[in-house]
């Protein structure tokens, strides 16, 4: 059985149409099957956990970025496919797994091309893309429990990148199956008087690959964010789960196997 | 290293090399760090570095561990005994205070080693990676 989660927001009028128009596609297709609107009084970790409960074998988000990604943090703990159908033009997510807007996402959905993909985990919390902290402090990252990376400059950032940082300002795309999770440690330069540049590949930027990382700050916490939808601080302690989802994905897709 | 994707994307995608550790100048490692990969290094390391790939030591780089890789290019210093199976490349800016065993070397006009330097037959034993400690170890 198929599971359709919507968002709250595909609720407002201006998506009715392109509903319509793409839950006749699936009926056509012979995949439509039960759907569930998240609203204020339902919880979409209940309402996709109570799906699967009943059977479903693929679920499938609809809506932006922000769905798809806790769709896949939902799902991980279960043995069942995940789908997207995007509801806005640029979702980066849709780029990435080569699924086309709208109703045309049906047709993705209907041949069925599945690839298997590493999570990154960071408490029970999974994530397909980055764990991105913004100029934390003092980090100190210890890795594989066999070495420690201390960074050397008050303003860095730090990504933590499964299939890479899809939602930042340039996507760039890591091995999405490759057992591996990469640290990405980048300086924040001065760029005139008052404004900072963040410094992304170049010579300055070291990357790491491991599969498990513990990280703390000193005294300060840190806030790390998992692809733009859930929030951890620090001290805490990241690592990689291997082939741990089905994901359906088109023929024009960007995720990198290697 | 990084290349960017052809073809008309609706947005920038940059990929990034999976079979490369880069140590950058701005942190500083610590500990036994083992890897498959080539391993570039322009930061800071203490402790030991093993890799079955390559190793690059950019010119502001400084280590103070013992090195194993198949091929070294080293341009910046070395406090630590090198061992390659293969090959060890020092440019005209590279420091190395330790000893040096490896099957080639090349040494360009300027570059310092103080230790003692072992090249040819016999010299190239495989790196084994999981072994606690170096190959070359303390000889002097």
């Amino acid at each position: 059985m198929y599971f359709y989660f919507y968002d709250k927001f595909t609720q407002d009028k201006q998506y009715e149409v392109e509903l319509t128009r793409i839950e006749t596609r699936l009926i056509e297709l012979g995949i439509n099957g039960r759907v569930e609107k998240l609203s204020i009084f339902k919880n979409a970790k209940e309402l996709i956990e109570d799906g699967i409960k009943k059977g479903a074998h693929t679920v499938v988000a609809v809506g932006d970025d922000s769905t798809f990604a806790t769709v896949v943090s939902i799902v991980a703990a279960y043995d069942v496919s995940v789908g997207f159908i995007p509801l806005i033009q640029e979702s980066r997510f849709a780029e990435v797994l080569g699924i086309p807007f709208g109703q045309e996402a049906a047709n993705v959905l209907s041949q069925r091309l599945v690839q298997d993909v590493d999570l990154g985990r960071i408490q029970d919390h999974h994530f397909l893309g980055t764990l991105y902290a913004s100029e934390p402090s003092q980090l100190e990252l210890k890795c594989d429990g066999q070495y420690t990376i201390s960074t050397t400059e008050d303003t860095t950032e730090l990504r933590i990148m499964n299939c890479g940082d899809i939602i930042g300002e340039e996507m760039r795309l890591m091995p999405a199956a490759d057992g591996r999770i990469d640290i990405v440690v980048s300086p924040v330069v001065e760029e005139g008087m008052l404004r900072k540049k963040k410094v992304r590949q170049n010579e300055k930027e070291s990357i790491f690959p491991v599969k498990h990382v513990e990280i703390s700050s000193g005294s300060e916490s840190v806030t790390l964010s998992a692809d733009g939808v859930e929030n951890f601080t620090t001290p805490c302690e990241v690592d990689v789960v291997p082939s741990a989802m089905k994901l359906i994905v088109g023929r024009d897709r960007k995720l990198r196997t290697n | 290293m990084f290349a960017k994707e052809e073809g008309g994307d609706k947005s920038d995608v940059h990929t990034t090399s999976s079979a490369q550790t880069v140590i950058g100048p701005t942190v500083k490692v610590e500990g036994s760090f083992q890897s498959d990969d080539n391993i570039a290094i322009d930061g800071h390391v203490v402790g030991t570095i093993k890799t079955s790939k390559d190793l690059t030591v950019g010119t502001d780089s400084k280590i103070e561990a013992d090195v194993s890789a198949a091929n070294m290019h080293i341009s910046g210093e070395v406090k630590g005994n090198l061992h390659a199976s293969g090959t060890i490349t020092l440019t005209s800016s590279a420091r190395v205070y330790g000893d040096v065993e490896t099957s080639i070397i090349s040494v360009e006009t300027g570059a310092v080693i103080q230790g003692r330097c072992t090249t040819g037959a016999g010299a190239d034993t495989p790196i084994e990676m999981d072994e606690e400690e170096s190959e070359t170890g303390k000889k002097k």
